[in-house]
C-alpha cells in the first residue's frame, strides 16, 4: 500500500527501531545505573528520534536514484536510468547497514556523555561506565548490521529483479559487482551473535562492578562492627596502647580504623586524614551516629567506604575501606574469550551453513551454465541430494527438469534426424506443449509435402509460362525495336519530306511569282501585239487603199490605150507592192494573231500554271504543316515506342528474372519435397 | 496568157471579179471608179452575184469593193467580193452566148476562153444598168464620186 520504496522502507525501520528502543534504553538506563531517572529516558528518547531522523534521510538519499527511476514513465525508462537504480539498490545493504548501525553508536555514545555530563551527584557512575558502555556500542553496532542489512536486502529485492527484468527485455545487462552468499551469511551470522553477546558481556562487566561494590560495603560495615567489638574488648587500663595495637591489626587487613569520644578523634594517620579533609563525612557521621549504632556511607563512584559501630555510648568505632570497584579478572578475561570465540567461530559456523546452502546452489548453476552455454545434456548427471531440505527439494526437482530435458532432447534429436513418431511422456506444460509441437510438426511436414508437390508443379507451369512470356517479350521487343527504327526513318523520311517540300513550296513560290510576271509580261505582249494589229489595220487599209489606187490607176491607165501603158505598169507593180504588202499585212497579222493566240493561251496556261502553283502553294503549305505533324506525331510515337520497348525490354528482364526464380522454386520445392521425404510420420498422422 | 488593153481592136481588157461565187469579168471600159465598200452607209449598193442570181458564201477574207460602172452616161454602183484583176482578152477568145443561154441569163454576154479553156462569164454593163435599175435609182454622173473620165 505504501507508495514509494523509500516510504516503506522508512516506515518499516522507524517502526521496528521504535519498538526496541524502549528495551534497549531501559537496559542502558539499568546499565549506567540511572534507574528510572527522567533525565536519561528523555536524553535517550531525543537522541533515539534524532538518529531516526539521521537515517531516514540516509535512506532517501540513497534511494533516489530508484525514486527517479520509478517515477519515469515504463518507456521512459533508459539504460542508464535503470543502471543508475540497480547500481542504488546493489550497494544499499551494506551501506545502509553501516550507517545505520553507527547511528546506534552515535546514540548510545551521546547518550552516556550527557548522562556523564549530569554530574556523580545526580548520576554517580563508576570508572568502568566507560568501558561497559564502549562494549555496549560494540553490541548495538553488530546488532544493528544484523539487523538492518537482511531487512535491507528484502525490502529491495523486488525492486531489484524489476531492474534486472527490465534490462532483460531491454537486452542489456547490468553492472553488478560479483558476491558471495556465503560471506553475507557469514557477516551477518557474526553480527547476529557479536551483538546480543556484547550486549550481555557489557551487562555483566557493569553487573560485575556493581557487584564489587555491594561486596565492599559488606566488607567495610563487617569490619566496622569488628572494630567496634575489638576496641570494646580493650582493657582501659593499658589504654592507648592496646587501641593501637588493634588499629595496626586492622590496617594491616586494609581498614583504616578510627574512633570517635567526647575527645578529638585518635585512629590511624589516613583515617584521621580523611575525616579532618572531608567535612561532609565528618557531619555525617555525628548526624548518623546519634541516630543510629551502625551505618555505612558509599557510593560507586567513590574509591573508598565508610562504616561506624556504635561501641558504647560514649565512642563509635569507624571503619575506612579503601577498594575501589572493579569488575573480576576471570570474569574479563572469560570475557574476552569467549567473545573471541564467538567472533571467530559464528563465522566459520555461519560459512559452513551457508556452504551447506551454496554448495549444492552452485552445483545447480554450474548445470544450469552447461545446459546454457553448452546444451550438453548427456554427460550432465543426476545430482545427489543429500537431505530433504529445501534444497534436497530443490535438487530434487532439478533432477526431474533434467530428465524431462533429456526426454525433450532425445526425442529432438529424433525429430532432427527426420523421425517424427518419437514421444514424450511427463504432464506439465513443456511437455504438453512439445507433444503439441510435435503434432504440428507433423501435420506442417504433412502438408509441406502435399505442398511441395503442388510447388514443384506450379514453379514448372511459371517456368514454362515464362519462358512463353519471355519468348513473346523478347518478339515483342524486337518488334519494338524494329518499328522504333522505323519510326525513326520515318521521321526522317518525313524531315526530308519537310525539306522537299519546303523546297517545292519555293519553287511554287517562285514559279507563282514568275508566271504573275509572266501573266503581266504576255499582257504587255499582247497589248503590243494588239497595236501592232491596229498598226497592221491602217498598214493593210492603206495597201488596200494603194491597191484600190492602183487598181483604179490600172483602170485609168487601160482607159487612156497606149498612153496609159506607162501608167499601167507602174500602176501593175504598184498594185503589186499593194499586194504583197497586203500579203505581208496578212502574214504579219497571222503571226500577231498566232502571237495573241499564243498570248492568250500562254495566259490560259500561266494562269492554269498559277493555279497549279498556287495549288501546288496551297498543297505544300499543307504539305508541310501535314509533315509537320506527322513528324511531331512521329517523333512522339517513336518516343513512345522507345518508351514501350523499354517497358518491354523490363518486361523481359522482369519475365526473364521470373523464369529464373521459377527454376529456382522448382529446384527449391523438389529439393523441399526430397527433404520432407525424410521425414518418417507415424500411421495415424495426417 | 495576158488579156490585152480594151481599146485595142483586136482585144478587150477585162475586170475579173474572184470570188467565192465563181470568175466573172467585167469590161474595164464599162468602169469608172473602184471605191471601198463602206460599211456604215445609209444604203448600200446592190451586190454583183445577187443580181446574177448566184447564190454563194462569202468568205470573210474576201475583199468587198464597190464599183462605178459609167454606162450610157449613167453610173451605177455594185458591191462585189473577191480580188480584182484586169486582164486582157482576145477577141477570139470572146465567144458570144447564145440566145437561149442569154435568155436564161440576161446579164451575161461572153464566154472569156484562156488557153483554149473556158475561164470566166464576161457581164454586159448595159443589162447590167437595166438590172441594176431595177434595184437601185442610177446616179447621175454629176453624183459620182469619181465622175466620168472614159
Amino acid at each position: 500500500m505504501l507508495k514509494t520504496l523509500t516510504l516503506k522502507a522508512t516506515l518499516t525501520y522507524a517502526l521496528l527501531d521504535l519498538l526496541f528502543a524502549p528495551f534497549v534504553i531501559l537496559a542502558f538506563t539499568q546499565l549506567l545505573g540511572t534507574g528510572a531517572a527522567a533525565d536519561p529516558w528523555l536524553t535517550m528518547v531525543g537522541l533515539t528520534l534524532l538518529k531516526v531522523t539521521v537515517w531516514a534521510i540516509y535512506l532517501s538519499f540513497e534511494l533516489s536514484p530508484w525514486e527517479r527511476f520509478a517515477r519515469t514513465a515504463p518507456k521512459g525508462r533508459t539504460p542508464e536510468l535503470t543502471q543508475a537504480a540497480d547500481r542504488a539498490l546493489q550497494g544499499l545493504p551494506i551501506r545502509f547497514g553501516i550507517v545505520y548501525s553507527l547511528t546506534w553508536i552515535a546514540t548510545y555514545g551521546a547518550g552516556f556523555l550527557v548522562v556523564k555530563g549530569l554530574g556523580p551527584e545526580r548520576a554517580p557512575l563508576p570508572a568502568q561506565a566507560d568501558n561497559a558502555v564502549a562494549i555496549l556500542c560494540l553490541a548495538v553496532f553488530f546488532g544493528g548490521f544484523a539487523f538492518a542489512y537482511p531487512l535491507a536486502s528484502t525490502l529491495t529485492a523486488d525492486a531489484a529483479s524489476e531492474c534486472s527484468a527490465l534490462a532483460r527485455a531491454g537486452k542489456y545487462s547490468l553492472d553488478r559487482s560479483p558476491s558471495s552468499l556465503q560471506l553475507r551469511i557469514a557477516v551477518v551470522a557474526m553480527a547476529l551473535a557479536l551483538g546480543p553477546m556484547l550486549w550481555m558481556v557489557a551487562l555483566g562487566y557493569i553487573k560485575q562492578v556493581e557487584s564489587s561494590h555491594s561486596e565492599r560495603v559488606t566488607h567495610a560495615a563487617l569490619a566496622g562492627s569488628q572494630l567496634a567489638l575489638a576496641i570494646a574488648a580493650v582493657n582501659p587500663t593499658e589504654g592507648d596502647v592496646q587501641l593501637r595495637a588493634v588499629l595496626d591489626n586492622f590496617q594491616q587487613q586494609g581498614i583504616e580504623g578510627l574512633v570517635l569520644d567526647a575527645g578529638p578523634p585518635h585512629g590511624t594517620a589516613a583515617a584521621t586524614r580523611l575525616l579532618a579533609d572531608d567535612a561532609e563525612l565528618t557531619r555525617w557521621l555525628d548526624t548518623e551516629t546519634r541516630k543510629k549504632s551502625a551505618g555505612t556511607r558509599a557510593r560507586i563512584d567513590w574509591p573508598h567506604v565508610i562504616a561506624f559501630q556504635r561501641i558504647d555510648p560514649n565512642r563509635v568505632a569507624v571503619a575506612v575501606l579503601r577498594a575501589p570497584v572493579a569488575a573480576s579478572a576471570s570474569f574479563v578475561l572469560s570475557s574476552i574469550v569467549f567473545t573471541l570465540l564467538v567472533g571467530v567461530w559464528a563465522p566459520v559456523c555461519a560459512y559452513a551453513l551457508g556452504r551447506a546452502v551454496s554448495k549444492p546452489i552452485g552445483k545447480l548453476t554450474t548445470i544450469a551454465r552447461r545446459i546454457v552455454e553448452q546444451g550438453d545434456l548427456k554427460e550432465i548427471g543426476t545430482v545427489s541430494v543429500a537431505a530433504n531440505d529445501e534444497i534436497g527439494v530443490l535438487t530434487e526437482k532439478v533432477n526431474d527438469v533434467l530428465d524431462l530435458m533429456r526426454d525433450v532432447s532425445l526425442a529432438a534429436h529424433a525429430i532432427a534426424k527426420g523421425d517424427l513418431r518419437a514421444v514424450v511422456d511427463g504432464t506439465g506444460e513443456l511437455p504438453d506443449s512439445f507433444r503439441g509441437m510435435l503434432e504440428s510438426l507433423r501435420g506442417m511436414v504433412h502438408q509441406i509435402r502435399e505442398t511441395s508437390v503442388d510447388l514443384a508443379s506450379a514453379a514448372a507451369e511459371i517456368f514454362a509460362a515464362s519462358q512463353e512470356q519471355e519468348a513473346a517479350a523478347a518478339s515483342q521487343s524486337s518488334a519494338m525495336v524494329e518499328i522504333s527504327r522505323t519510326m525513326d526513318s520515318l521521321s526522317e523520311s518525313a524531315a526530308h519530306v519537310s525539306d522537299a517540300v519546303q523546297g517545292v513550296l519555293g519553287n511554287a513560290e517562285r514559279t507563282l511569282h514568275n508566271t504573275d510576271d509572266m501573266v503581266r509580261r504576255i499582257g504587255e505582249l499582247t497589248s503590243h501585239a494588239n497595236r501592232i494589229g491596229e498598226i497592221l489595220e491602217v498598214i493593210r487599209d492603206i495597201a488596200d487603199r494603194s491597191d484600190l489606187l492602183a487598181l483604179n490607176g490600172s483602170l485609168e491607165a487601160s482607159h487612156a490605150g497606149e498612153g496609159g501603158r506607162g501608167f499601167a505598169l507602174v500602176a501593175s507593180e504598184m498594185r503589186r507592192l499593194a499586194e504583197r504588202v497586203t500579203a505581208s499585212v496578212s502574214d504579219v497579222k497571222k503571226l500577231v494573231s498566232d502571237i495573241r493566240d499564243s498570248g492568250s493561251s500562254t495566259v490560259m496556261a500561266t494562269e492554269e500554271s498559277k493555279k497549279l502553283a498556287e495549288g501546288t502553294t496551297d498543297a505544300a503549305r499543307q504539305i508541310t504543316f501535314v509533315t509537320q505533324q506527322q513528324r511531331s506525331g512521329t517523333e512522339q510515337v517513336s518516343q513512345s515506342i522507345k518508351g514501350i520497348a523499354d517497358v518491354v525490354s523490363q518486361a523481359v528482364s522482369a519475365t526473364s528474372q521470373t523464369r529464373t526464380s521459377a527454376q529456382g522454386l522448382k529446384t527449391q520445392a523438389d529439393r523441399l519435397s526430397a527433404l520432407v521425404k525424410r521425414f518418417e510420420l507415424s500411421a495415424e498422422a495426417p | 496568157m495576158q488579156p490585152r488593153a480594151e481599146r485595142t481592136s483586136t482585144s478587150t481588157r477585162l475586170l475579173t471579179i474572184h470570188g467565192a461565187g465563181g470568175v466573172w469579168g467585167i469590161p474595164s471600159s464599162a468602169v469608172a471608179s473602184i471605191e471601198p465598200a463602206t460599211a456604215g452607209a445609209a444604203t448600200a449598193p446592190p451586190a454583183l452575184l445577187a443580181l446574177l442570181g448566184v447564190v454563194a458564201p462569202t468568205e470573210p477574207h474576201e475583199r468587198a469593193r464597190v464599183l462605178v460602172l459609167e454606162v450610157e452616161g449613167e453610173r451605177v454602183q455594185l458591191l462585189v467580193h473577191g480580188a480584182l484583176e484586169l486582164a486582157e482578152a482576145a477577141a477570139a477568145d470572146l465567144l458570144q452566148l447564145p440566145a437561149a443561154v442569154q435568155a436564161v441569163t440576161p446579164l451575161l454576154s461572153h464566154l472569156a476562153v484562156f488557153d483554149g479553156k473556158p475561164a470566166l462569164f464576161v457581164i454586159s454593163p448595159e443589162r447590167l444598168l437595166q438590172a441594176a435599175r431595177g434595184a437601185v435609182t442610177a446616179i447621175p454622173l454629176h453624183d459620182s464620186a469619181r465622175g466620168s473620165s472614159c
